[in-house]
Formats: structure tokens, sequence, C-alpha cells
């Protein structure tokens, strides 16, 4: 496999606190290219407008402008292949898992988090994102050498018969 | 219709005997001149002879009767005594000399109305856990993510100084001194966290408010969590033995479950004077699940025995029991569909909940307060 970039992985919650943590925590152990937001609308802002690419999302689920759930469900609009986490509390863990089932997130991690847990899932999740992307490219080359062989095909029609 | 018929000759006499309600006449001084079957009864649940009704009635009792007397009114107060709430009505009779008093026993009502606010209390003191928790979760998930990263650091620092020679022997010698150090508070903090994460786990579960139905629970985690919350009425006095069995999940409605625990588990330490033990026991029987709470106390008085359950019953001083503990218990097991027994001595107290498993897809409908 070719060299890669480094993942980019946007996190978004409303508390500073755990962006630090989640943040030194992924610097240390790992080289994930961090776009860190307190605010979920100017993150969907930013994923309108400005970024190209998102590799994984993670979202707190009660945050003061919106909900993770609606936050992810607009993520997908955007970025309908992207893995989503959630990020919760206990008292919510219901609505979690029934927004697992309807919004379709990938994961969802309960506050207080283990990092071993939180490693395993974002990497777990960005792998299911490289297979998407090279089932993609995959799915382009058997395309192009389709193409290419029905071309050939159309020749050898034209000149036999 | 009534209007045709001839009444009965002895109404007159009969009427005050078959009446639901208690009826006495009394003079002007208080004393009983009649009183009905029904009177009877409840003085003696209020624990009052006739004869002494006079001097149990209070100045303010009295004072109504003259009034009643003198007005040729009626006149109505409400009269607590013995753990009965009793609505009063003194009436002045046709000639004005004695008075009809009326008794009318409304402790049913009493407690039902006692019963609803200490569920509502306990409704909202679950939620207020629940959200306590919540709260404290953030702050909580940052230090512990944190302590491990600092850890995780120290680790990859003592690494570099192993690699290469960046520092003197003496500064690496410091440097490593403080690295252990620093890993050694770190583990503490680590310990202190889980600590933390456990007692926040147990609030939670033990409030459980995103549950409102029946659903399906370890009864073991529940009487774990709620020993959690009362850990520190038991702590260096009471020893707790859990001898658990092997339960299938029980479908109940868990944190009504966990209330019925807290308060046998408070009692139980209350009734152990100096030190003791709480042994848990839990089996399975058929299609239903025992829970056994035993205290090495003092045990039950027989004569108090048969009233623990009743709503108002209490042995602990003002201010200690809300005398609603025992009967909150048992309306919460009676609608899980079990029941609750209870044994003592002077030896101790045992009560044995007993639960079915499963209610066949259909839980007796849960009524509030």
């Amino acid at each position: 496999m070719a060299k890669r970039e480094p993942p980019v992985i946007l996190l978004v919650d409303d508390e500073e606190m755990i962006i630090t943590s989640i943040k030194s925590f992924l610097a240390i152990e790992t080289d994930y290219q961090l776009l860190t937001y307190t605010s979920p609308l100017k993150a969907l802002e930013d994923l309108k407008t400005k970024i190209k690419s998102v590799d994984l999302v993670i979202s707190d689920y009660l945050m003061p402008e919106m909900d993770g759930i609606s936050f992810l469900a607009e993520v997908k609009k955007k970025f309908p292949l992207v893995p989503r986490v959630l990020l919760t509390g206990y008292a919510d863990k219901e609505n979690a898992i029934k927004a697992i089932n309807n919004v379709g997130l990938y994961q969802y991690i309960e506050k207080p988090w283990n990092n071993d847990d939180l490693r395993l899932i974002i990497r777990n999740g960005l792998e299911k994102t490289i297979l998407l992307k090279q089932l993609e490219e995959k799915v382009r080359e058997v395309e192009k050498v389709h193409k290419e062989l029905s071309d050939v095909q159309k020749e050898i029609l034209r000149v036999f018969v | 219709m009534l209007e045709n018929q001839s009444l009965p000759p002895a109404l007159s006499e009969e009427l005050p005997e078959v009446l639901p309600i208690a009826m006495l006449k009394l003079d002007g001084k208080g004393k009983v001149l009649f009183m009905n079957r029904a009177s009877y009864e409840l003085l003696a649940a209020m624990k009052i002879s006739p004869e002494n009704l006079s001097q149990a009635l209070t100045q303010r009792h009295r004072f109504l009767v003259r009034q009643a007397l003198r007005a040729r009114l009626s006149a109505e107060t409400d009269w607590v005594q013995n753990g009965r709430s009793v609505h009063l009505i003194f009436k002045a009779s046709a000639d004005g000399a004695s008075a009809y008093l009326f008794m009318i026993d409304l402790t049913a009502q009493a407690d039902a109305k006692a019963q609803l606010i200490q569920s509502e209390k306990m409704a909202s003191l679950g939620l207020l856990v629940a959200g306590l928790a919540h709260e404290i979760n953030t702050p909580l998930g940052a230090i512990h993510s944190n302590n491990d990263t600092i850890t995780r650091s120290l680790e990859k620092i003592l690494q570099l100084l192993e690699g290469e020679d960046l520092l003197n022997r003496e500064d690496k010698k410091r440097v490593e001194q403080l690295v252990g150090i620093l890993r050694d508070v770190c583990q503490n903090t680590s310990l202190a966290t889980e600590r933390l994460m456990s007692i926040v786990g147990s609030l939670k579960n033990f409030a459980r408010i995103d549950e409102a139905d029946f659903k399906k629970a370890d009864i073991h985690e529940g009487i774990d969590s709620t020993l959690t919350i009362v850990q520190h009425q038991l702590k260096g006095r009471i020893q707790v033995e859990k001898q658990y069995g092997n339960l299938p999940p029980v479908e109940c409605h868990p944190n009504r479950l966990n209330q019925v625990f807290m308060n046998l588990l408070i009692n139980a330490a209350q009734a152990i004077p100096d030190s003791g033990t709480i042994t848990i026991r839990t089996a399975r029987k058929g299609d239903s699940v025992t829970i056994a709470i035993s205290d090495t106390g003092t045990g039950i008085d027989a004569e108090d025995l048969p009233k623990i359950f009743d709503p108002g019953f209490t042995t602990k001083g003002v201010g200690v029991g809300t005398g609603l503990g025992l009967s909150i218990c048992y309306k919460i097991i009676e609608e899980h569909n079990g029941k609750i027994d209870v044994e003592s001595d002077n030896q101790g107290t045992t009560f044995t909940i007993t639960l079915p498993v499963s209610h066949g897809g259909r839980p007796k409908k849960v009524k509030r307060g």
C-alpha cells in the first residue's frame, strides 16, 4: 500500500477539557490529524465550505447548540461513508442506542471513557473508511477496464462484421 | 323507587348500628351517652376506651363541642391519634342539650397521600442523582484520560532516556527518580478516578431514570449499586456478607427494586446497635428468585411484627423514620407480583423477598403512589 496521508478526525464537544484530553492522548499515541470544534454549528459550516476530506467524526451528545445525533445526521448528508462516533453520558444511553439504529452511527463511547477503547474504536472506524475507499477505487478500476474491454469489443465488431 | 315503600319500623334503632361511620352522642362535658358499633371499632383502633374519650379529646375539641351546643350548629376538625387520621364533625342535637359526634376514618387517604409524597421525593432524588452523575462524568472523563496520557508520556520519556546519552549520569539518575515519583502519583490518581467512576456508575445504576418500564435486569447489580449508596451508614461498623446464588435476569422495575433494597439495608444497619453483620442471600427457586437480607440486630418485638408494613408505623424516634419505608417496600414488591416476608427474634431480623422471574410479558400495571 502506498504511503498514506495521516487520517483526519473531526471532534466536536462543547467542553474544551474533553477536547484537550482526547487531543493530547491521540497526539502521543497516533499521527492522526485532529480538527476540533466546541461549536457543532461552526463545525458544520466548515464541513460544508472548507473541509475537503475527513476520515472519522466524533461528537458529544449533549451540547447547547444542537445535540450530537442531529449533528452527526448532518455530517452524514455531506460525507455518507464516514464513520460517525457519539460520545455520551449514561443518562442518554437509550437515546444513543436508538440513534445508532436510526441515524446509522458507527459506535458510541460512554463518558468517562477508557483511552485504549477510544483508540480501538477510532482505529477500526478508520480501517473501515480505508477499506471503503479501496473498494471505491477497485470499483472505479473495474469500471475503467470494463469500458476498455467494451471499446475493444466494439472495435472488433467494427473490423470483423 | 323508595317513595311508596314503608320505612322499617326499627330504623331509628337500626340505622346507627349499620352506619359505617362512627357516631356518638356526648353530653356538654364530652361524656359519652351513646355510641354505635363503628365507634367501638374506630376507638379501639385509636387505642381509646369510651370512658376516656372526654379526656382524650383535646381542649380544642371540647371547645368545639361547647360551641356547637351554644350556637346549635356544627363544627368540624381533624384528629390524629395513634396513627389514625380522623375527621370529626360535632353537631348539636335538636334540643341543644347534647352533641352528636361523627368520626370519619381518613387514615387510608392520608397514608396514600404520604406515600405519594414519599414516592415523588424518591423520584426527584433519582433525577437529581442521575443529573449529578452525568455532570460529574465530563470532568471525571477528562481527568481519567489525562492521567492515562501522562502515564504514557512518562513511559516514552523513560524510553528516550534509555536510548540516548541526552544527559550526564547524575542528571539522568535524577530525572529517572522524578519520573518514578510521577509514575507512582499517576497510579494513585488512576486508583482514585477508578473509585470515583465506580461510585458514579453506582449512582447512575441506582437511579436508572432512563428505564420507565419493566425490563430484565441483574438483581445483583442492583444490590451492589445500592450497597455503594448506603456504604457510609455501614462503614467500619457493619460487615456485609454476600451469598449470591445463580440468578437469571429478572423482569422488574430496577430503580423501584433498588428503593426496596435501600430501605431494607438502612433498616438492617439501624437495627444493629454497635457492630454486626448484614447477610444478603439470593437464590433461584423454580420460576422465582428470593432475596434475603438478614441483620444481627436487636430484632423486632413480636407484638410489632404484624404492623411493620402498615403505613405510618415506626419504632424509630421522631425525625429518624418516616414510618413509610416498609409500607413502600411492600407496595413495590406487590407491584412486582412478589411477596415480602419477615422473621425476627432477639438474634436479628430477616426480610425475604420473593419475585417471579418473568410476568409472561404482562407486568402488573404500576401505579405510582
